[in-house]
């Protein structure tokens, strides 16, 4: 046997014109079940092979070939093969063998991307024929290639399913859009529809409108995407609806788009895409809009113009000099080449917090920072504070609230410190506070705040913060930590020497291998163990599990003389746990459990041991 | 109240809920354009090179996806927070919450998943090629434009040391070169599934095989209709580098000649020796060849009448950090990423281009204009892949 199939092989390399005789397949395939493996890998080869051998226009008889292989007597493997070499080689008279075997189990895949790929009406009537047959999993697939054959034969049979309660509803409406026909033709938007139809329908408003274009029907296309333009709220849908009326040379484009130009999620693109579409005309219709746009509107134009070098570019920026809304008088002088000054700014500022233009807010109070940096600049603070505690949407306060943690007045501390609960403001609020904190609160409350904050905030960038304003006013955020009664010095065993977690990455990650921490007592101590923890944890004290649970816990405990080896794992092996640990007496006083330090009174001294004490052999 | 007076509830004390909050999930402030707030970012796909891209925009990870459960938790000990954790990327795209997505998984998936990003409105980070069709490198390119999206891809030509500028009229061709395509894997090779993995939803679009260890996780990239062998992984960083300096650009009819060996046994069948000569009105212009060379090992690039440099394909430190850089400017900005989908469409097309015309065993001419083989209806029926299941472009 194996020389036949190596003669057969040899055959083949040496015969590219297979095609012209395609006898030896059947014969390479009686050999697939008494061959070894590197035979069986090379008959599947050469089938392959076979499939391109006779070149690109003289597929028939190699086809035929294919379709003998397809009888059950051949293996497995071997039908595969064949169904892959109809898919490049098949015409509409092999469409009824390809059919026959769609609803194979294992083969049905197969046979529906082999006739997906074949020319012909014939298999487009071999695949409608087939949907009602065909295993449930196929079906998406079988209806989508429908809808990439582009063939409009296929439309009563795609609408009947789309117009029914089968689940390929939404398949066979998105296969009809890929024919052209728009989604509203085959059932109205349902009211009751899921998120994720209605973006299926919206997309298949998209889909339709591309497929017209492609058929040469502009004019149904521009109509899609004018419908689908002004109902959608989704930007993506909206931007993909803009581009295709640019595309679609639309005169509707311009005026939509600046409709756009201010919308909360799509307004950056629909910049983005009036500077650099190539439809003609949009300099001049852009221009000719602008003496009627609101400010903020003016202003986006304005640099738009100047992207694109529009002819009118200049005129526009003189006659903007002298608008009377200060935002667009400023992005006037900055085209000009002016410099504004600071009353200026903070008017500008003030003009685009009223009209609610986060664009330009963020760009001017860009340049009023800057400028502030260099000199002095009167009534930025004030201004700052009234837009963080005001009424303004979110994103505009928690960029004051930015600004005033990297000025620090005084003047912004009750602002701060109210919005530090705050579910979205909380976190810049934190930053601000703290760094207000640090430069103008008495030591002593300073660090009592910052350490807090270093440790309990939910919002890690206000406790990375915290830790540096911590130093800045002098204080160890370790050693301030440790008096609170914060554990924070663990030890997660590794086969060297072990790592350290340290208050960078506080709270402290532990995975399955455990973190230790150990407590030396003077003597015989009752306290309190509070623990947090986002996921299951097992806390052990030696080797007795003293609290487990998930969430906030606390365990009652006595310390005895001398060394106690705490150890935090997580519950289940897979999963790590983040956890903090504060060590308090049995009234809920914290314990202070630096080295040496004076103890509460009446209470035994108790001290953890640190990464230090470790390094000295402690 | 004092001016540093602050509740206890918030900080100081040490309540249950005080304490929850602790380990509770910070909201940031809503985006809205030109305030923007650091993006949120989901990663798809967490295998070697998703794990890079995590680790180099750790602060920004706000969602983590695999469809190997060992593979997230590898991922959530790295990220040490509380992120949406899921084996279905369309969760990751559903979600509000998350602004732009890092695409790493095997190349089948990576059109689809691209554009599916596009059209739930997020930018992208997207592992190159951009697909393993012809029909699924144009659709990326089509979504990212159609929905105006910020779409960088992973190559490092743009962000090279190196003068931006092709070379002024080489005399020859080009030249880039990788190892010869491994050997091996076992076609009859039965296991069971890990349970860690979701091998249905790793096949995803690809076309239903059972379970073989020669395939996933790392070894796909061997199989000719996954991964496509060297040309399309690796080596793709040197066809970039190659094709720019020589000024190749899909703009005209390219004509491709590939010849190579199969493999005589095993599960993967992309030729070892790959050869590949892309012409241009009767020149030669690009030559890739994975023919053993006198040249070192790693991929690298040959200029006509210059030594040959294994360098240049490789991404430093300096470029990394600049693509990186680039995609979370423009995301920003809405500016085009240096590293878009335009480059990497033309790379993605010379890689396919040549896998295709050693597939079909005959020379085949690309024309751009008509996105189609010039007078070779079979090698079109190539162009576009029936997908599996309910998945589509």
């Amino acid at each position: 046997m194996r020389g036949v199939v190596i003669a057969v092989l040899t055959f083949l390399a040496a015969n590219s014109a297979l095609g012209q005789d395609p006898a030896p397949l059947a014969a390479l395939a009686e050999g697939y079940d008494n061959a070894d493996a590197a035979q069986q890998t090379a008959i599947l080869r050469a089938l392959e092979q076979a499939a391109f051998a006779a070149g690109p226009n003289d597929t028939e008889e190699v086809a035929q070939a294919f379709v003998a292989l397809l009888n059950e007597r051949y293996p497995e493997p071997v039908r595969r093969q064949a169904l892959d070499g109809l898919a490049v080689t098949a015409g509409p008279e092999q469409a009824a063998a390809m059919a026959a075997l769609l609803d194979h189990p294992s083969l049905g895949q197969a046979a529906l991307r082999a006739l997906a790929s074949t020319p012909g009406s014939a298999v487009t009537e071999a695949l409608t024929a087939a949907l009602d047959r065909l295993p449930e999993p196929l079906i998406p697939s079988a209806i989508h290639a429908l809808g990439m054959r582009n063939d409009p034969a296929a439309i009563p049979a795609l609408t009947a399913i789309a117009q029914s309660e089968q689940p390929a509803r939404w398949a066979a409406l998105d296969a009809l859009a890929m024919l052209g026909v728009p989604p509203h033709q085959v059932f109205p938007f349902p009211r009751d529809a899921s998120t994720t139809e209605a973006h299926t329908y919206a997309l298949a408003v998209l889909r339709a409108a591309q497929a017209r274009t492609a058929q040469g029907d502009q004019r149904t296309a521009e109509g899609l995407y004018l419908m689908i333009a002004g109902s959608s709220n989704r930007r993506p849908i909206i931007i993909a609806a803009l581009n295709g009326l640019a595309d679609a040379g639309s005169e509707q484009f311009v005026p939509m788009a600046l409709g756009y130009l201010h919308h909360p999620q799509a307004g950056a693109a629909v910049a983005s895409l009036l500077r650099e579409t190539a439809m003609p005309g949009v300099d001049e219709k852009l221009a000719g809009a602008f003496p009627s746009l609101q400010g903020p509107g003016k202003a986006v134009v304005l640099d738009i113009l100047a992207a694109r070098n529009a002819p009118a570019a200049h005129e526009i920026t003189q006659q903007a000099l002298e608008d009377a809304d200060p935002l667009v008088r400023l992005r006037a002088q900055q085209h000009a080449g002016m410099t504004p000054d600071g009353p200026q700014l903070l008017a500008a500022l003030d003009a685009s917090l009223r009209q609610r233009d986060p664009t330009g807010f963020a760009e001017i109070l860009a340049l009023l920072m800057a400028r502030a940096r260099e000199a002095e600049l009167e009534g930025l603070d004030a201004a700052l504070v009234d837009v963080a505690g005001g009424t303004a949407p979110e994103a505009f306060r928690a960029a004051a609230l930015d600004a005033l943690a990297e000025r620090a007045p005084r003047a912004g501390v009750s602002a701060a410190r109210d919005l530090l609960d705050d579910p979205v403001l909380g976190s810049p609020a934190g930053r601000a506070f703290a760094a207000i904190t640090a430069r103008h609160a008495p030591r002593e409350q300073a660090v009592e705040l910052l350490a807090a904050m270093a440790l309990q905030s939910p919002h890690d960038d206000v406790r990375v913060a915290a830790l540096a304003h911590l130093k800045e006013v002098g204080a160890d955020p370790a050693e301030v930590s440790r008096s609170g009664g914060w554990i924070t010095d663990w030890r997660m065993p590794t086969p060297s020497d072990g790592d350290w977690v340290s208050l960078d990455q506080w709270p402290p990650r532990v995975d399955q291998t455990g973190a230790v921490a150990c407590l030396i007592a003077e003597a015989a101590f009752p306290v309190i163990l509070h623990i947090t923890a986002d996921t299951p944890y097992r806390l052990m004290l030696g080797e007795q599990t003293v609290a487990s649970g998930t969430g906030a816990g606390s365990a009652r405990i006595t310390l005895e003389r001398g060394e106690n080896l705490l150890r935090i794992e997580p519950a289940a092996a897979e999963q790590g746990v983040v956890a903090a640990i504060r060590i308090t007496n049995r009234e809920g006083v914290p314990v202070n459990l630096n080295t040496g330090a004076d103890a509460v009174d009446g209470q035994p001294r108790l001290r953890l041991l640190t990464r230090e004490d470790h390094a000295n052999g402690d | 109240m004092a001016p540093f007076d602050i509740s206890r509830r918030s900080f100081l004390g040490v309540s249950a809920a005080g304490a929850v909050s602790l380990l509770a999930l910070p909201r940031p402030a809503a985006a809205s354009q030109g305030l923007v707030s650091p993006p949120r970012i989901g990663f798809i796909g967490l295998g070697a090179a998703g794990l890079a891209h995590l680790q180099r925009l750790l602060p920004h990870a706000a969602a983590l996806c695999d469809v190997d459960t060992e593979r997230l938790a590898h991922a959530r000990q790295l990220v040490g927070r509380r992120v949406l954790e899921t084996g279905d990327y369309r969760h990751v795209l559903a979600s509000p919450d998350i602004d732009a997505v890092v695409i790493a998984t095997p190349d089948h998936w990576h059109a689809y998943q691209a554009v599916h990003a596009c059209q739930a409105g997020k930018d992208l980070l997207l592992e190159t090629p951009l697909g393993t069709t012809p029909g699924e490198a144009a659709a990326v390119v089509d979504a990212v434009r159609r929905f105006g999206r910020v779409a960088q891809t992973v190559l490092w030509a743009p962000f090279s040391p190196q003068p931006d500028t092709p070379s002024a009229a080489p005399d020859g061709p080009w030249t880039c070169w990788d190892r010869p395509n491994p050997s091996g894997g076992d076609r009859h090779l039965a296991a069971p599934v890990p349970p860690s993995l979701d091998w249905d939803r790793w096949l995803g679009p690809a076309m239903w095989r059972a379970y073989n260890p020669s395939l996933a996780h790392h070894y796909f990239r061997w199989v000719f209709d996954l991964g496509g062998g060297r040309i399309r992984q690796d080596g793709l960083q040197a066809l970039a580098v190659a094709a720019h300096r020589a000024d190749l650009a899909l703009d005209a009819p390219l004509t491709v000649t590939a010849t190579g060996a199969p493999p005589a046994s095993g599960l993967w069948d992309c030729p070892s020796d790959l050869h590949v000569v892309y012409a241009r009105n009767g020149q030669d212009r690009l030559v890739w060849t994975q023919r053993p060379v006198e040249w070192p090992l790693a991929a690298g690039i040959k200029p006509p009448d210059g030594a040959p440099d294994a360098s240049a394909a490789q991404g430093d430190a300096d470029q990394t950090t600049a693509l990186y850089a680039d995609w979370l400017h423009c995301i920003e900005t809405r500016e085009t990423p240096r590293a878009g989908v335009a480059q990497a469409y033309r790379t993605t097309m010379l890689a396919l281009l040549g896998n295709l015309a050693w597939q079909v065993g005959r020379p085949l001419t690309w024309d751009p204009a008509a996105r189609a083989f010039t007078d070779d209806a079979q090698a079109n029926r190539l162009m576009d892949r029936l997908p599996r299941g309910p998945w589509k472009l």
